[in-house]
Order: structure tokens, then C-alpha cells, then sequence
């Protein structure tokens, strides 16, 4: 069952995981500053990121992409499209 | 009188759910592999487990358990008056800081109610239960009945009828207890306790005893549950919970406000002195888990299994299924409405792999059966989706499958329905059903021959009923009457009967000791427990009121149709239940089917019917009579009946009619075996115009006024002499033996009029049977939309032990899981 952007939200960070593990699809990744591996994922029709700290060695935040200036940051390896 | 007890109609839905291979299972796994179980062969996914944060495969729990026997063994075995192991006394503590108050460790939760509710109330207080109390609080108030304690009832949640209540009692009794549960078994809704803990600070002598078993470890502060959730016990309040749910130990506890009344139950409570301790492992397993909810981990558990509820909660709304349950509560209720629904979608359920429960009744209104299952933490979303899934569409398929619709559930529930599903008639047939508002629209010649050889309502009869039943002050005495007709493709009738709408006494078909005791309280409330009623017949006619041709093959459509427009008739004229009385007893194939659709069935008082007209005379009549009943016969009736003037009135005089009423109004108040209401006068005007009807008036040859002293109104149709309703004067009774002499002027007349037999009507059994009718149970089918009436009459039974077992009144609710 597809879910909203909405909906997605009202899941906490493991929960957010297990739907992305069920439902999404691994796009591409990034490293950013301060330690943290950036993923990109599509779920449901919408682009989700989540941050994984590699100090902590954990995942601190899953969120969906809001805007489409966010895909740009990513490696052009992927053809990324603003889905919506 | 045989009357088949509450206990035999949940044995026979119990019975046939077990048939339906949904309940009474077994796994036959040797190794459970968490909340995967195995039931004949087939793996399922368990979603109706109560262990709702999974703990019982938890590693601490399991070295706790397996520590405690090497420590102990496998029992210590003693009374814990006398001495407990260590690990009561750990583990109280512990829960004393889980709580934040006084806690007593007891071996069930059912036995801690045992324990502390004989200590607690006291003899001048008065109890309270929700309707939907789980069962062991009130298996508990029956000993507090059995000590002439007050329990009373009251509709579930509905704190304004209990604040009215608490007025009203408040200068009666010391203390007045409300029994609750904080999270319900079977809806998963919860206790208003934010609105209780208004009336404790409100009121002094209201108390709160609450059983918050499903809550427990899943919600609040370490995991104290959903009524102490964020909040200190109150001091008037005693909380009971359970360690055999999300706690995964088995075993329960009590929460006092202070250290005094935990002692007290302690020291006295009944159960916490005789029955046996705690075992050793579930102790240890105990105290590993007080550890955890002492622990932040707790949190993290409890946040897991709000997430499963949350995403299920979603699912289920998205895929449009009727969900009854609170958003917070890991116990689901989808409404299916009828219990051939229910099985249906259990069974399909588990041929996908998924094992969930049934909510059916008692334990739900029959017409508010569901598919009740819970989620637990150990659940994947993976499993959750697919059950769901799986749920939503074998959902409309069992519906339409079971000739039923999404409307009607909704209907049945009271509930908004959200979501438009087409639905094909996958039953449809060649029937035709005809429903007509009078008798007087119906071919009278085509109704009679079915009809007139049945009973009391031919079309005369019926046309007298309308006649009389309407424009009165009294809202008891407007009746509305329907009239049903299956057809089959030639135009034969299939089925073919009638109802009335009436105001009737929910005790109308209770034994009598249960009237007797309403009938006082309508002395006050002259409405108290009445019902707005449907129900084929009529309050005033005997006799097998559903012709139904069995020999046709589309019998079980026909009267599937006529059900589903009765239907469609409650929902019109707002009735609350539905009657189909004067059945044969002893009839599987219709009790299966009638069960299936949402109908209790429930005993009729037996009736007497004199079956052998074949006597010449008089002398005759009395031969065929066995040797008690011959003697019988002469020191009863023979020997009075030269006492009296028996005179067959048509068109009786105002006077006289008025002088036969009061002798009705005589018996009337007098009999309570079928509790109905005294019938207008207008129904003995109509009667004399009428060809059918007579009157057979008895009056004493030594009064020279020959006032009547008894009479019998009878009603005649071609094969059959009626008599219907008797009146005497009680005085005369005592001494000339009227009642009895009126009877066997019923037999005279009704030989004299060729009739083929007599029905005696109900009540008075033993007499009928000594002019040798021949005794016949029938039975009614019920549906009620919601059981509080009759449970309540289940506690006004529970006063009178003795007859109480003979009717098994108050076994009637088998409990929530």
C-alpha cells in the first residue's frame, strides 16, 4: 500500500527504515561534511534521504525530499527526476 | 417447564465456531519460532497473541525463569500467609517503584479480584459494573451479591448516567464502587479516566476499582499501564493488572493508594491465603522483566509497538476496513456484523497464512460480531501489510458471499460508512418477496389456507388485531403490522408471515420470579425495560406464525430474504430487537442457519394442546384419561362442574363484556409466565361484531345475579378452537375450582364444534396436562442490537441462587479473551 508524504512522517527514524527496507529503492549516496553517509532512496513515489551518522553508527534522520535542488548535490551517475 | 438455558445458546455458537475450525485450536509446533504457529499443518502468522511487546522470547526473561528453578525448583509450595520466596518480595518491591504505590503480587488477576473485592466493598456500600466489565470482575461481584451487596449495571462509558447514579445513590450507601476495565478486550476502547478522576475528587464516596490487564507494560511510565499512565492513584482507587499479556509471565498485581489497604487485602483477602503461590520460573521471569521497565528500555519497546499500531491503524483505513478500535490500543476490532461473516473470513484469513480471532457473542451483541486481532511488537510491517491486505479483500468477498452488505454492517454498528465498495447479489434467485402494510391488501382466501390451520391469525383475526391496535393514549397498544410473502418463479408461496411492532417487556419470554421482580420496579417506571420490538406474530397469538416451505430447495433464499428486508423493516421503524417466536425446539438444520445470521436462540414457555379429538362423549373423554388424571378429573371437575350455568355468548351486552374484562384484569395480574401488557378494551369491543369469536361465560347456579365468575375467550377457525385468554374471579376459583372447569368447557365446546384440536395456550402446564394435553416446547430467535437489557435482567435473576442455576441466567457470559 502506497503511503503519502504525510503519512510517511508520522514514523519514527526505525520505522522510516523498515518501510524504506519493505517499499523503497536504493538510488545513489553521498558523503558529507561532518561524518555523515547521505542515501537516497525512492519510496512511494517521493525521494527520501536519510543521514547516517558515522560517528554514533546509526541513522539520526529519514526525511523526504522537498525540493528538487536537493538531487542536484548528488552524483550525476543517477538521471534524477523531480517526481513530485 | 423446560427452558433451555443462556449456557445451551452459547454452548450450540460456541459449538458451531468450533465446527468452523476458528476456535478451540491447538498449534503443533515443538518449537515456536516467534510469532509463527502451526494449526492443522499450516503455518500461521499469530495475530492473536496478547503478548503485545513480545517479551516471552526475551533472553533475560528466559535465564530469569531458568535461574529461579535451578535456585528453587520447579515450586516452593506454600502459602503465602505462611512464608513466599524471595522473589515475591524482589518483585514487589520493584513494583511497588514501578507503580509508584503499595503492590501485592497475586497468582491470576482473576484471583486478586477474588481477593480484594470481598475486603474492600463493605456491607453498606453499592456496586457499579460497566456492561463490558471483563468477566472476572464479575465473576468476582457475585460473591458480593451472595452478601447481599448491590450490584447494579450500567451502560458502557457513559459517565453522565453514572454521575446520575452516584446521586442518586450517594446518601444511600457508604461507598459506591465503579467497576472498569482501563483498556476493553474485545474494541480495544478505553475508560473515560480522565473524566472518573473528576468524579473522584467530586464525590467522597465514590471509589474506582479498575482492571488495566491489556494496558499493562505497553503504556505509561515504566510501563504501568494506560490508567496510571501519567498520573498518581487516586486515593480512593485500586487498579488490578495482569503479568500474562505484554508482562509475558503469567501472573498478576494489585496497586493500592496506601500501605493500610494493601495490607488488608493481604492479610484478608481469600485467594491470597488458600491458593496457591507463584511457581518459582514465572517469578524469576518476573522480576527480569520489572528490571526492563524500570529500564529505559522499556520506552524503546513500547515506541516499537506504537509504531506496528500505528502503521496497522493506517493500513487499515487506507484499505477502508471497519476498524472499531481506538488509534492507540493493540487490540483491532473489524466490524463484519454477522457471525457466518466472521467464520467466513477467519477461515479465508487462515488459508492465506494468518491466524486471528473472532469477537462473537456473548462477549459482543450477536449482530456485532468482528474479526478481533492484535499486534505485537514482534510483528514485521511485512506481516502487517499483508494480513491487511489479505483482510480487505477476502473481506467484501465474505460479505457478498453471505448475501450480506457493507450498509448493513455499518448500520448494525452505528457507524459513518466511509467507503463505497460495488457489491454484486452473488445469491440472486427467482424469488420474490411481497411486503404489505394490512391483511386487508392480501388475498384472504390465499392467506387462510396457509395460514388459518397454524393458529390464531387468520385473516379475521389479523383484521381485529389492526383494528384494535391503534390510536390509543397508551403507546403499548399501537401495533404495526407487516406482511411478508415469498414467491417462487410460478407465483407459489415459499414463505409467508407476519409482524407486529410493539412495545413489549424485555422480560416477556423470563421466568416468572424474574417478572415479579421487574414488575415491581415498573411500579415506579411503568416503561422500565421495555423494548420497542419486531416480532413475527403478535403478543396475542399462538401457534407457528412462519409458514415455510421446506419442501422447496430454495427455502434457506427465502427465508435469508425475508430476514434481510426484517432488516431493513428494524432499521425503518428504529426497533431495537427482533423476534421470531412460537418455532419448533429441536430443529439443527434452522438453529445453525438462524445462528449463523445473527439470531440467540431462547426457550418459549412450553404449551399444552389437546391433540386427541377422537372421544364420542363426555364418558369417553374421560376414559382415555390416565389413572391420576381420571382422579383428578372427578375430585376437580366432575364434581363442580353441576355447580355451574355454562352459557356460549356471541354478542355479550356492554355490562356483561365490562364484568369478563375485569375478570381477564384478574388473571392478568396475576400471571407473569408470558409477561406482557394488560391488552386495551378495545380489543374485547372488536370481538363481538366478529363471527369467529365467542365468549364462554361460567357463573355459579346458587347466585341469583348469576354473575360471571369465569370466562374464556375463544376464537374459532375451521379446524381449530381457540381458547385464548381466560378471566375468573379468584375467590370463586379457590372454592369451585374455576380456572379448571373453564379449560374443560373449552374441551366440550371445541368436540362439539368438530375441531381437530385444541391449543391450551401457554402457562399453567401441569393443570392442561391432567385433561391430557400433550405438552410442546417451541423456541424464539432473538437479535438484539445490544445485550444491556438483558443483562441486566442476567444480575435482577442473580438475587435468587436456586432457580438462578436452573436457568443458568447468570452463566451467560463466557469472557473476553
Amino acid at each position: 500500500m502506497v503511503l503519502t508524504k504525510e503519512e510517511f512522517c508520522l514514523f519514527n527514524v526505525k520505522s522510516k527504515l523498515k518501510l524504506m527496507e519493505k517499499d523503497g529503492c536504493f538510488l545513489t549516496t553521498k558523503v558529507s561534511q561532518n561524518n555523515y553517509l547521505i542515501s537516497l532512496y525512492e519510496i512511494y513515489g517521493f525521494y527520501v534521504e536519510s543521514t547516517y551518522d558515522c560517528v554514533q553508527m546509526k541513522t539520526v534522520r529519514v526525511e523526504p525530499v522537498l525540493s528538487s535542488n536537493v538531487l542536484e548535490l548528488y552524483p550525476p551517475a543517477k538521471q534524477l527526476q523531480f517526481l513530485n | 417447564m423446560s427452558k433451555k438455558s443462556i449456557i445451551e445458546t452459547v454452548d450450540q455458537i460456541i459449538n458451531h465456531a468450533k465446527d468452523r475450525g476458528v476456535i478451540h485450536l491447538a498449534t503443533e509446533d515443538t518449537k515456536l519460532q516467534q510469532n509463527i504457529i502451526t494449526i492443522n499443518d499450516k503455518p500461521l502468522v499469530n495475530f492473536g497473541s496478547c503478548s503485545y511487546l513480545g517479551l516471552e522470547f526475551n533472553e533475560k526473561l528466559r535465564n530469569g525463569a531458568k535461574n529461579a528453578i535451578d535456585d528453587y525448583g520447579t515450586q516452593f509450595s506454600s502459602s503465602r500467609a505462611y512464608v513466599s520466596p524471595k522473589f515475591y518480595v524482589d518483585l514487589e518491591d520493584k513494583l511497588t517503584r514501578i507503580f509508584g504505590s503499595p503492590t501485592i503480587v497475586t497468582a491470576t488477576t482473576t484471583l486478586g479480584h477474588q481477593a480484594a473485592l470481598p475486603v474492600l466493598v463493605g456491607p453498606n456500600d453499592v456496586v457499579i459494573l460497566d456492561h463490558q466489565v471483563h468477566s472476572s470482575i464479575q465473576s468476582a461481584a457475585q460473591q458480593l451479591k451472595a452478601k447481599k451487596i448491590p450490584v447494579e449495571l450500567i451502560r458502557h462509558n457513559r459517565m453522565d448516567l453514572l454521575e446520575k447514579r452516584i446521586l442518586e445513590l450517594k446518601g444511600q450507601y457508604e461507598n459506591i464502587w465503579y467497576m472498569a476495565d482501563g483498556i476493553y478486550s474485545m474494541y480495544g476502547d478505553t475508560t473515560p479516566i480522565d473524566e472518573i478522576y473528576s468524579l473522584l475528587d467530586k464525590y467522597p464516596s465514590f471509589n474506582f476499582y479498575v482492571d488495566d490487564a491489556h494496558a499493562m507494560s505497553c503504556f505509561g511510565e515504566n510501563g504501568r499501564g494506560f490508567v496510571l499512565a501519567d498520573r498518581k492513584i487516586h486515593e480512593r482507587m485500586v487498579v488490578a493488572t495482569s503479568f500474562a499479556k505484554a508482562f509475558a509471565t503469567g501472573g498478576g498485581a494489585l496497586i493500592f493508594p496506601n500501605k493500610e489497604m494493601a495490607q488488608k487485602v493481604r492479610n484478608c483477602g481469600g485467594t491470597l491465603i488458600t491458593s496457591g503461590p507463584m511457581q518459582p520460573s514465572a517469578l524469576g521471569a518476573a522480576n527480569a522483566c520489572a528490571d526492563i521497565h524500570l529500564s529505559g528500555e522499556i520506552k524503546e519497546l513500547q515506541e516499537d509497538l506504537q509504531e506496528n499500531i500505528k502503521y496497522t491503524t493506517l493500513l487499515l483505513k487506507k484499505y477502508g476496513l471497519p476498524n472499531l478500535s481506538e488509534k492507540s490500543s493493540p487490540i483491532f476490532f473489524i466490524a463484519v456484523g454477522l457471525p457466518k461473516i466472521g467464520y467466513n473470513l477467519i477461515e479465508r484469513l487462515m488459508g492465506e497464512g494468518f491466524y486471528l480471532n473472532l469477537g462473537i457473542f456473548p462477549a459482543v451483541p450477536i449482530k456485532n460480531t468482528g474479526v478481533r486481532f492484535t499486534i505485537t511488537r514482534l510483528h514485521t510491517f511485512e506481516q502487517i501489510e499483508a494480513m491487511v491486505a489479505a483482510m480487505a479483500h477476502h473481506f467484501h468477498i465474505a460479505v457478498e458471499e453471505e448475501s450480506y452488505s457493507l450498509e448493513q454492517i455499518y448500520k448494525a454498528f452505528k457507524i459513518e460508512q466511509k467507503t463505497n465498495h460495488t457489491q454484486e447479489n452473488s445469491q440472486k434467485s427467482n424469488l420474490k418477496l411481497e411486503r404489505l402494510n394490512s391483511i386487508e391488501k392480501i388475498d384472504s382466501n390465499e392467506w387462510d389456507s396457509i395460514m388459518a390451520e397454524r393458529g390464531a391469525f387468520d385473516s379475521e383475526y389479523l383484521s381485529i388485531l389492526e383494528q384494535s391496535f391503534k390510536g390509543h393514549q397508551a403507546k403499548e397498544n399501537n401495533w404495526t403490522f407487516d406482511y411478508f410473502l415469498v414467491r417462487d418463479e410460478n407465483g407459489k408461496i415459499v414463505l409467508a408471515t407476519f409482524t407486529t411492532l410493539a412495545l413489549l417487556k424485555d422480560d416477556m419470554l423470563m421466568p416468572h420470579y424474574i417478572s415479579n421482580e421487574v414488575e415491581q420496579k415498573r411500579q415506579d417506571d411503568p416503561y422500565y425495560l421495555t423494548t420497542k420490538t419486531l416480532t413475527v406474530g403478535s403478543p396475542i397469538s399462538e401457534g407457528d406464525h412462519l409458514y415455510l416451505n421446506r419442501s422447496n430447495k430454495n427455502w434457506k433464499k427465502a427465508l435469508l430474504i425475508f430476514m434481510n428486508e426484517l432488516e431493513k423493516v428494524q432499521q425503518e421503524y428504529n426497533a431495537e430487537n427482533i423476534i421470531i417466536r412460537d418455532l419448533k425446539d429441536n430443529d439443527d438444520e434452522l438453529d445453525a442457519f438462524m445462528v449463523d445470521n445473527g439470531f440467540f436462540k431462547t426457550s418459549m414457555p412450553d404449551s399444552g394442546i389437546i391433540e386427541k379429538m377422537d372421544w364420542n362423549s363426555e364418558e369417553d373423554f374421560y376414559l382415555a384419561l390416565s389413572t391420576r388424571s381420571k382422579r383428578h378429573f372427578r375430585e376437580n371437575i366432575r364434581r363442580f362442574e353441576g355447580e355451574f350455568n355454562v352459557e356460549i355468548v356471541k354478542n355479550p351486552t356492554n355490562s356483561q363484556l365490562q364484568s369478563y374484562y375485569d375478570l381477564y384484569l384478574n388473571v392478568k395480574k396475576n400471571s407473569l409466565d408470558l409477561n406482557t401488557f394488560q391488552l386495551p378494551y378495545a380489543f374485547f369491543e372488536a370481538m363481538i361484531p366478529s363471527k369467529n369469536w365467542e365468549f364462554i361465560e361460567l357463573s355459579l347456579k346458587n347466585d341469583p345475579n348469576k354473575k360471571p365468575v369465569g370466562v374464556v375467550f375463544a376464537y374459532m377457525t375451521k379446524d381449530i378452537y381457540n381458547g385464548l385468554i381466560v378471566g375468573i374471579d379468584y375467590e370463586k376459583n379457590y372454592e369451585f375450582n374455576v380456572y379448571r372447569q373453564c379449560m374443560y368447557q373449552v374441551i366440550k365446546r371445541g368436540k362439539a364444534l368438530n375441531s381437530k384440536f385444541l391449543p391450551l395456550g401457554f402457562s399453567a402446564i401441569v393443570e392442561k396436562k391432567k385433561f391430557g394435553a400433550s405438552v410442546h416446547g417451541s423456541c424464539a430467535y432473538m437479535q438484539a442490537k445490544d445485550n444491556f437489557n438483558m443483562e441486566l435482567l442476567g444480575t435482577i435473576s442473580g438475587k435468587d441462587e436456586k432457580k438462578t442455576d436452573n436457568y443458568g441466567i447468570n452463566k451467560r457470559r463466557i469472557l473476553p479473551i
